[in-house]
């Protein structure tokens, strides 16, 4: 090759080089100036960790997953019917496993019980596949997961990561009429962690009809992302001698879950997919499918006779691993 | 598949890059049929259905081409080019214009075709191709080299729309996968510049466009100021979008060893309407000026005639783009402008005025020529003539003049209200700088040609930019390809026509 032919590749490397170094230091300058959306969501993982710090030694059952937990299930309710301590750790569903856990780590005390109602989307995780929020959160507050994922992970989701995150966060940051922080979530929690409050628009059961579940309609395969972040977390559960059982999101019961095959042999999955986990199984999925009268603005939320109605349900569950009186097990 | 797309950018183009380089060294025919094969999996990618049709074309013109050049000089190949053009025309009709004429005219049933992609340039194409062959401006060319010049991927989908002369020669002496170290560097840094004019201008203006229109079409009262900023949005939208196309398209071309012709020199910086249209599009200015203008009489029966053909032109040109009212009426605007252009030089050529313009005025003219395509623009943008005249309210300012609050002294009244500029919440703020910067690119910057240095005559030799240069444009492929991963990546503007 000629030697004006070496310059020119190595401009063009150069070039490269020179542009991928900016935006990657561009990142690192932003990382604690996290953007709006990063901002609503760590709030909710924080309420909910404030949610699971109980003072003494008092022992809890923390019930995780996405919103289908957030605006599906009263704790305070639980709490008062079996006489032990439940927390809501109902995050946003599109954050990811990994984020979830981590947040719920010092949240654990030595016999704390776990029970996991996730999304049926939550199964099948994959990082480079994430949505928004997840990736605001790994640019912004939750930026330490993001250094121990594997180095082409990080390259591939540096790049995915919008341009308009840089200039959202310069914006958010460098405005000076507006505290960053009014974009914290300002929704009602008790206590419990539980949400008392949803602005959300109210769904019709013929919006509820025109849609049904991807996650669940089409073949579900557990990503090894997904199944190594939880086996990670079973491993940390057992050394603090926390126990783990897993039921079932809330859902609106749509024809096609039980008319077809799939959606039965996802469900299937999941099952199996726990048991091998050594993970009990508590109560049918098909049991916290219900009608659209118990639903408030999507397909997971419920509306508070929802709320009432599957509570009620999981606390019947519930009875055999508590000792609730008159209740076997 | 789109140019900015991953599977373009990582697994398609590698290939067939390799592809016809290793081809190429066996036997510059299998090079052609490489890239047949490479463009009909391109075409078939968007759409497999349409494959057919864009095989019945090429073999129905190719066949009329070759009847015509052996009857050439004959009646009857007068009658194998009107057949041509029928059929071309014909199909184009049916796929495209069938449901508008019907609801047009008030029936109720439609054909419901969906449109092929890119109907338009492929039939364009192949009727200047056969008008050209009937003038006996061109030589019935072998298959392989006919059915590259139609399907050559880099420019089936929007263009540049091509001519046979430009493309013919360069395959029968042997261009196509003959890589030249000048073509290679212009070709990767005119690509360079067009991916990041795509995915980093023409998409990221994009969320400002979309709201206003949005809101203007759903009965929104824009402030004046929205308005415009809207439809200088879109006007900068499609400029970058079309542009990069064609930017890519050129540089793809380059890589492949064929050089395309130049589509787009610095529109907003025309000083007319009838200026704009030699920059902007310009391989369809010319396809319309040399096969449809010139043969209605052009400028040459009297200023009247030629005000009339100007206009009946454009408004062609309107309905070329889509089938619907608002492109016809964009393209009547247009068309009564350049007719207006040519009323105003003859004017001033009765009066001996025909010496330079000083710089003070140059600038006045292309700011209004700039203000009067922005203003069609919203013609070419709206679903339909409510929200653009909607739109078009606010902008002449009908739905009253919103002033900033600090000016609101004696409160509001039915013509000027205090509420800010912006007032409603439709306006993406955060876009504002990347708007200001497009402006000044589109004013005060160099075109991607000028940049590396090509000139747009096509038998200009070819001179590696500098490495300055190169350097430059892989900052913005990077930028391009980084864009390309955020999965945020939208179709191409004229990928409708």
């Amino acid at each position: 090759m000629k030697v004006i032919e070496i310059k020119r590749s190595l401009s063009l490397l150069s070039g490269l080089i020179l542009a991928a170094t900016t935006w990657v230091v561009s990142l690192e300058l932003i990382s604690d100036r996290p953007v709006p959306n990063a901002i609503f969501a760590q709030s909710i993982i924080e309420r909910k960790m404030e949610a699971a710090e109980k003072p003494g030694k008092v022992l809890k059952t923390l019930v995780v997953g996405g919103s289908n937990v957030a605006f599906g299930i009263d704790t305070v309710r639980m709490s008062r019917t079996i006489g032990e301590e439940f927390v809501n750790f109902g995050c946003i569903a599109g954050i990811g496993p990994e984020i979830i856990l981590s947040a719920l780590r010092p949240s654990l005390s030595e016999g704390d019980r776990i029970l996991f109602c996730w999304e049926y989307g939550l199964y099948s995780f994959k990082r480079r596949d994430q949505n928004i929020t997840y990736l605001n959160l790994l640019f912004g507050p939750q930026r330490e997961i993001y250094e121990n994922y594997p180095f082409l992970d990080q390259v591939v989701l540096s790049l995915r990561l919008p341009f308009g995150h840089l200039r959202d966060s310069l914006m958010t940051h460098l405005n000076p009429y507006a505290d960053p922080m009014i974009y914290k979530c300002s929704w009602d929690f008790d206590a419990g962690g539980n949400v008392r409050s949803n602005a959300g628009v109210v769904t019709s059961e013929e919006e509820l009809l025109k849609k049904s579940l991807d996650a669940l309609c089409t073949e579900l395969i557990v990503s090894s992302e997904a199944r190594k972040t939880i086996m990670d977390f079973l491993g940390y559960c057992r050394a603090m001698n926390v126990e783990v059982l897993a039921s079932w999101p809330n859902l609106f019961a749509h024809p096609s879950y039980l008319k077809n095959q799939i959606p039965r042999e996802n469900i299937q999955r999941i099952r199996e997919f726990w048991e091998d986990l050594s993970v009990p199984v508590i109560g049918k999925a098909e049991d916290s499918m219900l009608g659209s009268e118990f639903f408030h603005d999507t397909y997971y939320h419920l509306n508070t006779k929802g709320v009432k109605k599957r509570t009620d349900l999981l606390i019947e569950e519930l009875k055999p691993w508590y000792a609730v009186p008159g209740a076997e097990g | 598949m789109l140019f900015n797309e991953q599977s373009f950018l990582f697994l398609f183009l590698p290939i067939v890059f390799v592809g016809i380089l290793l081809l190429r060294a066996g036997s510059p025919h299998l090079s052609s049929w490489w890239i047949i094969l490479a463009s009909f999996f391109f075409y078939g990618f968007h759409g497999w259905e349409h494959l057919p049709l864009l095989t019945f074309s090429i073999l129905l013109n190719f066949g009329l081409g070759s009847a015509i050049q052996r009857k050439v000089g004959n009646r009857s190949a007068a009658h194998l080019l009107t057949f041509g053009i029928v059929c071309n025309l014909g199909v184009l009709a049916v796929f495209k214009y069938a449901d508008f004429l019907t609801s047009s005219l008030g029936f109720e049933h439609s054909l419901n075709l969906s449109l092929p992609l890119a109907i338009s340039f492929f039939t364009f194409q192949q009727i200047a191709y056969l008008v050209d062959v009937r003038k006996g401006k061109m030589t019935s060319p072998s298959f392989t080299h006919y059915a590259v010049f139609v399907s050559f991927f880099p420019q089936l989908i929007a263009g540049p729309i091509v001519r046979c002369q430009q493309i013919i020669p360069q395959l029968r002496e042997g261009r196509l996968g003959k890589l030249s170290s000048q073509a290679f560097w212009i070709g990767l840094c005119l690509f360079s510049i067009g991916l990041f004019k795509k995915a980093c201008m023409a998409d990221g203006i994009r969320p400002l466009v979309e709201p206003i229109f949005e809101s203007s079409s759903t009965g929104g009262t824009l402030s004046m100021v929205e308005a415009w900023l809207g439809a200088t949005a879109f006007g900068l939208q499609i400029y970058f979008d079309f542009s990069a196309y064609s930017d890519m398209a050129l540089g793809l071309g380059l890589l492949l060893g064929i050089r395309l012709p130049f589509n787009f020199d610095s529109p907003y910086k025309a000083v007319n309407v009838v200026d704009f249209w030699r920059r902007w599009h310009v391989t369809l200015s010319e396809f319309l000026r040399d096969y449809l203008y010139k043969p209605l009489g052009g400028n040459r029966l009297g200023i009247k005639r030629s005000f009339l053909n100007a206009t009946l032109v454009m408004l062609l040109g309107g309905l070329w783009h889509g089938a619907s009212w608002t492109f016809v009426f964009w393209g009547l605007l247009h068309g009564l402008f350049i007719g207006f252009n040519h009323l105003t030089r003859a004017f001033a050529q009765e009066r001996g005025k025909t010496d330079g313009q000083p710089f003070w005025r140059l600038s006045v003219n292309r700011l209004l020529t700039f203000a009067f395509v922005t203003f069609a623009w919203v013609f070419f943008r709206s679903q339909d003539f409510q929200g653009a005249f909607s739109m078009l309210h606010s902008m002449i300012g009908l739905n009253g003049i919103d002033l900033p609050r600090s000016l609101g002294i004696s409160g509001s009244n039915d013509l000027f209200r205090f509420n800010g500029l912006i007032p409603n919440q439709v306006t993406n703020f955060s876009i504002l700088p990347l708007f200001l910067l497009s402006i000044i690119i589109v004013w005060f910057m160099p075109n991607s040609l000028k940049i590396v240095g090509l000139a747009k005559d096509a038998n200009s030799p070819l001179r590696v930019p500098s490495n300055m240069i190169i350097l430059l444009c892989s900052v913005l492929l990077f930028w391009g390809i980084k864009v390309s991963f955020e999965q945020t990546t939208h179709e191409f503007l004229y990928f409708r026509f």
